[in-house]
């Protein structure tokens, strides 16, 4: 069983709210679904992993966003007028932590969700940032831009750290 | 009052700070954390009122931050500021001794209800 592939349509609709609630909370602005497509040109894109620990299976969890939007994104969240690139980068990254730590606590009982990371990319088309292995993705659009959450089941996990293990985060399988 | 936010994203200490700005918790001397360990150290040195702690960290979590915290005999108000609001993770942040957990996103009423009874407007 994974918990990540072939998501209801109400399940959908839940990350369409994951994705609006998010943006909305963090620009204080109205953030609507879309069907629009992501911006020609740079993207940043912040990146983290869930691992389901009942059936150990594993997803990533992906916030993709123009650069112009990530910059306005920083800005109000830093409350600077010209976030630095690394504030860009820092920004992103807690993006997608919020919205993967919904997306764990929507699909998951028992799992643990790496740190983010994230970057600014010169190119991503279309074809990549659209997950085609059972994921899912949403959209939302704020202040004029759109911005992706996707769910990607298959994606490497590689190179993502996670926090420290506790004791009783140690689960004994199921039968 | 001095409160310590521990989270590894300064993007999120800020906001955390705005919040409690907007919530009208506002006049009160801020220390911040990178992570749980750093965190522990500074609480352990400051003594802070309260402490505004994020969950995943680098280093040290936050819910390792709080045992830690507790084991050195500390009472000092310990509230989750993380973007997972399972029941899970309240039942165990409450059992550990936390205040209360408080879901990214939040807004300035959350912050509110669960802050209120230790901090002073």
């Amino acid at each position: 069983m994974n918990v990540f592939t072939d998501l209801d349509a109400h399940t959908r609709a839940d990350l369409d709210t994951i994705l609006t609630d998010v943006l909305s909370s963090v620009l204080a602005e109205e953030a609507i679904a879309t069907h629009n497509q992501l911006p020609q040109g740079p993207l940043a894109v912040a990146r983290l992993a869930i691992h389901d620990q009942l059936n150990d299976g594993y997803a990533v969890v992906e916030v993709r966003a123009g650069v112009s939007l990530a910059r306005v994104i920083a800005a109000r969240m830093m409350s600077v007028a010209s976030p630095a690139p690394e504030d860009i980068v820092d920004a992103v990254a807690e993006l997608g932590n919020i919205a993967g730590g919904n997306v764990k606590t929507l699909l998951c009982h028992h799992a643990r969700l790496s740190l983010p990371t994230s970057e600014i990319t010169e190119q991503a088309p279309f074809a990549e940032a659209e997950p085609h292995d059972g994921g899912a993705y949403v959209r939302a659009m704020v202040l004029g831009h759109v911005a992706q959450l996707a769910i990607r089941p298959d994606a490497a996990i590689d190179g993502l750290i996670w926090p420290p293990f506790s004791p009783d985060e140690i689960l004994e399988r199921s039968p | 009052m001095k409160i310590l936010i521990a989270d590894d994203s300064k993007a999120m200490r800020m906001i955390v700070i705005r919040t409690m700005r907007q919530a009208g918790l506002e006049g009160h001397k801020i220390i911040e954390a990178e992570n749980g360990r750093e965190g522990l150290e500074i609480a352990q040195a400051q003594s802070p009122d309260l402490i505004l702690s994020d969950w995943n960290m680098p280093e040290m979590t936050g819910i390792e931050f709080l045992r830690a915290l507790r084991a050195s005999g500390s009472t000092t108000p310990f509230c989750f500021v993380t973007s997972e609001g399972s029941e899970e993770m309240r039942t165990m942040a409450a059992e550990s001794g936390a205040l209360g957990l408080i879901a990214k996103p939040f807004t300035p009423e959350a912050f509110a209800d669960a802050l209120s009874q230790v901090v002073s407007a």
